[in-house]
């Protein structure tokens, strides 16, 4: 097992110990699911082969049922877990806000759109081949990581089920496009293929090396608002603790729209 | 002159197109990227309007941003460092979005547009409110009431319009914010501030306000009309992620988690007592603000905008409690209409005062369904699509439509429609269980035929506005609270839309339709969208939600999605 896959089971196993964590988590599943779901029923609408609509519409399928299997179980555990959340809101965790919950992608929920690369239209865009492809690397990575979400949740029977019945679905979705893909090459697109594989997975890397260059940059820039925040700030800071706001009605500082004469007004950011 | 408003970075992003006066387009961005309350850059919005509209960036006059970025900034900062050295995680948190993007939007609007620089304007947030609520609504001459969350300074702010002409008269500064107030209860109370407060609204029907002294003390009212904001048990003064502070959780007891149980009945009904407690509090300080804004601007018609605007309860309770005796709120009072308010106000101001303006402007303003994305054979002309309507409302209850172009603002009027049986004694959970998904205490609004809505609902006089667009709360006469339970929330009002024959004849006709089958010409209705979604945008959109949901039809223009081929 590689450094990166010993700490994502090391972040997975403390995800799932972790209640408020872990419903977040089965929410964040649910929505991804179901992007993926919309996405992949919406390119079968435009797929002119009869064979590869037949299985993007039962792999939409998959997805739609997947996502109610996670939206299903965790409304379960948020019935019956209410209070560990509050304690979590309580104690000022910002689950909402942890990066960390979003196990499959690595991703905060919104930066997610189906299969952490996709997007709506996007068939339009590449073509079958480039899609297909892009799907194949996509569910292979699902699968591996479902199968790593099935070992560390043997401990609650219902969701260890949903990820069985994940990752049975997801075994399927990983062959039906690893056999479209062959079929392609078996008709001479060998070379097409190649390099839309080759461009999914590029993509998938250089997705994964501009997103901790975002954090990087972030945490970094964080740190140094922080350090100007303590220094330079401060005593304008303590001085402007003293300072109150005034309540009541203040004159407004805009004219009335005339002719002419607020056109001026609006030519300026401030 | 042609003017795109924009607006982003608040709730509801959104592009509106003016052209000449005449709102040619508007949608928010929410429909397109399907992110609800979607507060990114409008872009997709935008390239619509031009789409729709056939213009080229470069044939716009100007495109108008909602807010004065630096002057925003400015309040920021000032709010950070006041709050010094509590600010310390919120303070990068602030500048790095600020230093990031924010600050720089001219030159974001110009790139991503393909506009220069100097045709990209700035107009001031309560002005683009303002704008959006008089420039567009019947009345001629109005006082013009605005209560927002905090745009550059303002909170909340005085106008009186007159023509085409607006003068500010007043204005209540940040941080006394009565709507970010109500946002921080409703995040207290567990729901998603910036769109789970219209939810506080329909829980505060649950309870009493026992909790009201408290919350006055809170929100002192001054003699000249004003008001200001207790901030210590808040922290939406610097804080734009935990609105509520330790204070109101020593006071009230822990915050609800958001998804767990709600506490509504006796022995504890603190979450219903507490949203009926701030929903009474908004609803006497708007009383306090109608009243001091009534002794400047002595006149009979107000026009309301502003987050608080989408507050039913609070509108009614203005127009029959307040000074005014008629009531004009715009379709998309909040963010989003900021962007169709500041292409009023630049096209306003460079037209000048004797302008011809569209009053009021149309509300179906967005993208109409491309049925082609549907195949499929056509139904027969218009009495097809009707009668199939009615066959799904007779056999499963209820059905969806989507026809012609897409409503501005939040709420379906009737072209993004989700329409069911109210007679059903369990109308609301099928529809619930169905498709919405939504809390059980929730309830869902009556469309009724205009000539016939007396019969209903006690209609108060000066609300024709408000009643054709959902935004004032009726009480529900007492047979229609016996037949139509699914429609008539536990307090006994409804949230009726009224349908005018000339308006909307489509929708017309199926209600009277509808009457000859079922003796009432009423139906449920209420957007077609799943909860957490925004409404849907197009066929494709309406597709996918009858694929996903348990609607057994919709109908997309004159096309037909159903689960039984042979009800065609």
């Amino acid at each position: 097992m590689n450094p990166g896959d010993l700490l994502l089971r090391a972040r997975s196993r403390a995800v799932w110990a972790d209640p408020a964590r872990t419903l977040l988590t089965l929410e964040s599943f649910a929505r991804t699911e179901a992007d993926g779901g919309r996405d992949i029923a919406s390119a079968a609408r435009r797929v002119g082969d009869p064979e590869l609509r037949r299985h993007l519409e039962r792999h939409a399928g998959d997805e739609l049922r997947h996502a109610a299997l996670f939206r299903r179980r965790a409304e379960e555990l948020r019935a019956a877990g209410g209070a560990s959340m509050a304690a979590a809101s309580a104690a000022g965790t910002d689950v909402a806000g942890d990066a960390a919950y979003d196990l499959s992608r690595g991703r905060p929920a919104h930066e997610v759109d189906t299969h952490g690369f996709l997007s709506i239209g996007l068939l339009d865009e590449l073509g079958e081949v480039p899609y297909v492809a892009m799907l194949h690397v996509a569910e292979e990575r699902a699968a591996k990581l479902f199968k790593l979400h099935a070992d560390l949740t043997r401990a609650d029977a219902t969701t260890h089920g949903i990820f069985e019945t994940i990752l049975r679905d997801e075994h399927y979705h990983v062959a039906w496009t690893r056999a479209m893909l062959d079929g392609w090459r078996a008709h001479g697109r060998r070379d097409e293929v190649k390099r839309a594989l080759k461009d999914a997975r590029q993509n998938r890397l250089l997705g994964a090396w501009k997103r901790l260059g975002v954090r990087a940059g972030g945490n970094f820039g964080r740190v140094a608002l922080v350090a100007l925040y303590c220094t330079v700030l401060l005593p304008f800071g303590l001085l402007a603790r003293g300072g109150r706001d005034k309540p009541g009605w203040r004159a407004p500082r805009r004219t009335a729209t005339r002719a002419g004469d607020s056109l001026a007004a609006v030519r300026t950011q401030i | 002159m042609r003017v795109l408003g924009l607006s982003a970075f608040g709730r509801d992003a959104a592009a509106a197109l003016v052209v000449d006066g005449r709102v040619v387009a508007a949608s928010a961005e929410e429909r397109f990227t399907r992110v609800h309350h979607d507060p990114a850059f409008p872009r997709r919005a935008a390239r619509w309007c031009l789409r729709e509209a056939g213009l080229q960036p470069r044939e716009l006059d100007a495109v108008v941003f909602h807010v004065k970025p630096l002057r925003q900034f400015e309040r920021v900062l000032a709010c950070q460092l006041r709050a010094f050295p509590r600010s310390i995680t919120t303070f990068p948190k602030s500048l790095f979005t600020w230093l990031g993007d924010r600050l720089w939007i001219r030159g974001r609007i110009a790139g991503d547009l393909g506009v220069p620089p100097e045709k990209v304007l700035f107009c001031e947030h309560h002005a683009a409110h303002a704008a959006a609520a008089f420039l567009p609504s019947p009345f001629e001459e109005a006082a013009v009431l605005i209560v927002d969350g905090a745009g550059e300074w303002a909170c909340t702010s005085l106008w009186r319009g007159a023509g085409t002409t607006l003068q500010p008269l007043g204005e209540v500064h940040f941080p006394h914010s009565l709507s970010l107030l109500y946002s921080a209860v409703t995040e207290f109370l567990g729901f998603p501030p910036g769109g789970g407060e219209q939810r506080v609204m329909e829980l505060a029907a649950l309870g009493a306000p026992r909790f009201l002294p408290w919350l006055t003390e809170l929100v002192r009212r001054e003699d000249d009309g004003s008001y200001r904001v207790d901030q210590k048990p808040f922290r939406f003064a610097f804080d734009g992620e935990r609105l509520y502070g330790q204070a109101l959780c020593d006071r009230l007891g822990s915050p609800r988690a958001p998804g767990a149980p709600l506490r509504t009945a006796t022995p504890d009904a603190r979450d219903a007592d507490l949203a009926a407690s701030v929903q009474r509090l908004a609803e006497e300080a708007l009383l306090h603000l109608a009243a001091g804004l009534y002794k400047r601007v002595p006149t009979e018609a107000l026009c309301f905008g502003g987050e608080l605007a989408l507050n039913p309860r609070a509108c009614a309770r203005l127009l029959r409690d307040g000074p005014f005796r008629k009531l004009f709120i715009p379709p998309a009072a909040g963010d989003d209409g900021a962007a169709l308010g500041a292409a009023l106000w630049v096209d306003a101001a460079a037209a000048g005062a004797g302008a011809p303006r569209e009053r009021p402007a149309p509300v179906f303003l967005g993208e109409a369904p491309d049925v082609t994305e549907l195949g499929g054979a056509p139904l027969a002309g218009e009495r097809a699509v009707l009668t199939a309507l009615l066959e799904h409302l007779q056999r499963d209850g209820m059905v969806g439509w989507v026809r012609g172009r897409g409503e501005w603002g939040p709420r379906s009027l009737g072209h993004r429609a989700l329409l069911a049986d109210p007679r059903r004694e369990d109308g609301r959970a099928r529809v619930n269980v169905a498709v919405k998904r939504r809390e059980s205490f929730r309830p869902f609004s009556p469309v009724v035929p205009a000539e016939r809505a007396a019969e209903f609902f006690d209609l108060p006089a000066g609300a024709e506005w408000p009643l054709r667009w959902m935004q004032i709360a009726v009480p529900a006469r007492p047979r229609t609270r016996e037949m139509l339970r699914a429609i008539v929330h536990i307090d006994g009002h409804s949230r009726p839309q009224l349908v005018h024959a000339a308006e909307d004849p489509a929708l017309h006709r199926l209600l009277v339709e509808w009457d000859k089958h079922s003796g009432v010409p009423v139906l449920l209705h209420t957007s077609l969208n799943q909860r957490g979604d925004p409404l849907v945008r197009g066929a494709e959109d309406a597709r996918a939600l009858w694929e996903r949901s348990g609607l057994p039809a919709v109908v997309v223009e004159d096309r037909l999605l159903t689960r039984e081929p042979a009800a065609r």
